[in-house]
């Protein structure tokens, strides 16, 4: 399958919404604004060409989506004007760009040396992302004592950008080094060199996370599931959040509350006349959202048979 | 161009406020800068900046908003500038006492009590709006943009055409204090 970005004027984007869904591919999320449409998608990679001939003559754009299907979560110490909107914010767009659906965060107490502190509340939302990407300062003895330390009980991939050059020892957290707080808007070719440095970073990371989906794979594509949430719960429809049903690397985020629709989810059918539970965890998030945890095939066996 | 110092044992932190301070002084464009100097200590840890500037712009006196008629025992001032009108009557208020100062009409202002002219001498030379106020606080604006946004406890001190901003996260040590204004040339 290949992940695809489309943007385009409103105007028959639904003919490039039937013919992905005609040679057999996915529509991972829709977002329409008055001028624009951007639309993620799945295809096989034999039909990207014809998909390619369809957003040429509807006069739209098309990109590989290669960070699709993740939920990235951007970290930085604060809101103040030292990181956002730049590069805060200048950052986020860019992986979105990539088909990534991103969060933000910004600490409550993530400034200074001995004053930074994670709280157990940030800690469980940063946790339920695929990654975390955080963004710290210019001082080495900072980074070193203080924020590294700040992030050590994340169990998660993690990607952290600052400005001095320095070898992390944690297997978890890749560290790129040349990029800070400072106000690049990445217009100009060196503040793009250096975001690309943390995009090839994040990249590498998913894509290390796929391999290991590969040894141990999943019973079934988180994208499926989706499908099939979509299908039966008509309440989706009605959450007005973008993307109701977020895709991760291995699990599914449903934008409805736990306590009203946990039970309808776990009683979705899949395949084969099973259920959800057969296939996944269903959870509460932090915020009260479901999360939808897909078992790996060496806890609940394969699905497709010998 | 401003001349830019910036001093710390951590060699890529300088190399970092370079850039930093580059973009926040084009994102906040600051006239009249002279120079800035930084010097930063992680690990005690305190950031210091001094920021010099050159001296433009004159303070606005009440004879150079308006016009004054001298009467046998109140001056009638002819605003010209309605713009710095409200600080205008503040500063007589501060000065005379609200029962003493009256505006009868949009562009006048009538201060009683006031004929010789010493005193007309006196009311002329007041000091209504100095820029130099305004200055101070647009550089200590761009000091905060430029000190890592943890280090809350600051202590600010002016002298002419320059501010001193030494900032931490902990309560601000003399030793630090004399360290930075040596460090920095301060002559307070």
């Amino acid at each position: 399958m290949e992940f695809m970005i489309y943007r385009g004027a409103p105007y028959k984007y639904d003919w490039l919404v039937d013919l992905v869904e005609d040679v057999g591919g996915f529509i991972i999320s829709k977002s329409m604004q008055t001028t624009e449409v951007v639309i993620i998608f799945a295809v096989p990679k034999e039909d990207v060409q014809k998909v390619e001939e369809m957003s040429g003559r509807i006069f739209g754009e098309l990109k590989s989506a290669l960070l699709a299907g993740t939920e990235i979560i951007m970290v930085s110490p604060s809101y103040a004007r030292h990181h956002a909107p730049m590069p805060h914010c200048g950052i986020i767009q860019n992986f979105r760009e990539n088909g990534a659906k991103v969060n933000s965060l910004a600490m409550a107490r993530g400034v200074g040396l001995e004053i930074c502190r994670m709280s157990a509340m940030e800690k469980s939302l940063i946790e339920e992302h695929d990654l975390a990407v955080f963004m710290f300062g210019s001082f080495e003895h900072c980074i070193k004592e203080y924020k590294l330390k700040m992030i050590e009980d994340l169990n998660m991939p993690i990607v952290v950008m600052a400005y001095p050059p320095m070898e992390v020892e944690k297997s978890n957290i890749t560290y790129v080094d040349g990029l800070t707080r400072i106000l690049m808007s990445f217009r100009k070719g060196d503040e793009q060199e250096r975001l690309n440095k943390v995009t090839q970073a994040v990249l590498e990371t998913v894509k290390k996370i796929k391999e290991e989906l590969k040894d141990d794979p999943l019973v079934v594509p988180p994208i499926y599931l989706k499908q099939e949430i979509e299908q039966q719960i008509p309440a989706i429809e009605t959450c007005l959040s973008p993307a109701p049903v977020t895709l991760k690397l291995d699990s599914l985020r449903i934008k409805l509350p736990y306590d009203t629709y946990a039970d309808d989810i776990k009683n979705v059918h899949i395949l084969n006349n099973k259920t959800l539970t057969d296939a996944a965890e269903v959870s509460r998030s932090y915020t009260g959202q479901i999360l939808v945890k897909i078992q790996r095939e060496s806890t609940a066996g394969s699905f497709f048979g010998e | 161009m401003e001349k830019l110092f910036i001093e710390s044992e951590d060699k890529h932190a300088v190399e970092a406020y370079r850039q930093i301070v580059d973009y926040v002084l084009h994102d906040l464009s600051v006239k009249s800068l002279d120079a800035i100097h930084i010097y930063a200590d992680p690990v005690a840890p305190f950031f210091s900046c001094r920021v010099d500037f050159e001296r433009s712009g004159n303070p606005l006196k009440i004879k150079d908003l308006s016009t004054e008629r001298v009467g046998d025992e109140d001056v009638d001032l002819v605003i010209g500038e309605e713009r710095y009108l409200p600080d205008m009557l503040r500063k007589l208020w501060d000065v005379y006492g609200q029962d003493r100062v009256e505006q009868s009409e949009r562009q006048h202002v009538i201060v009683k009590g006031v004929s010789k002219d010493a005193d007309v001498e006196k009311l002329l030379n007041i000091v209504v709006v100095d820029p130099l106020e305004k200055f101070y606080e647009q550089l200590i604006t761009l000091a905060v943009d430029i000190i890592p946004v943890g280090f809350r406890v600051r202590r600010v001190e002016y002298a002419g055409d320059s501010v001193l901003v030494i900032a931490s996260e902990k309560t601000i040590e003399k030793e630090w204090i004399d360290y930075s204004k040596e460090k920095l040339q301060w002559n307070s």
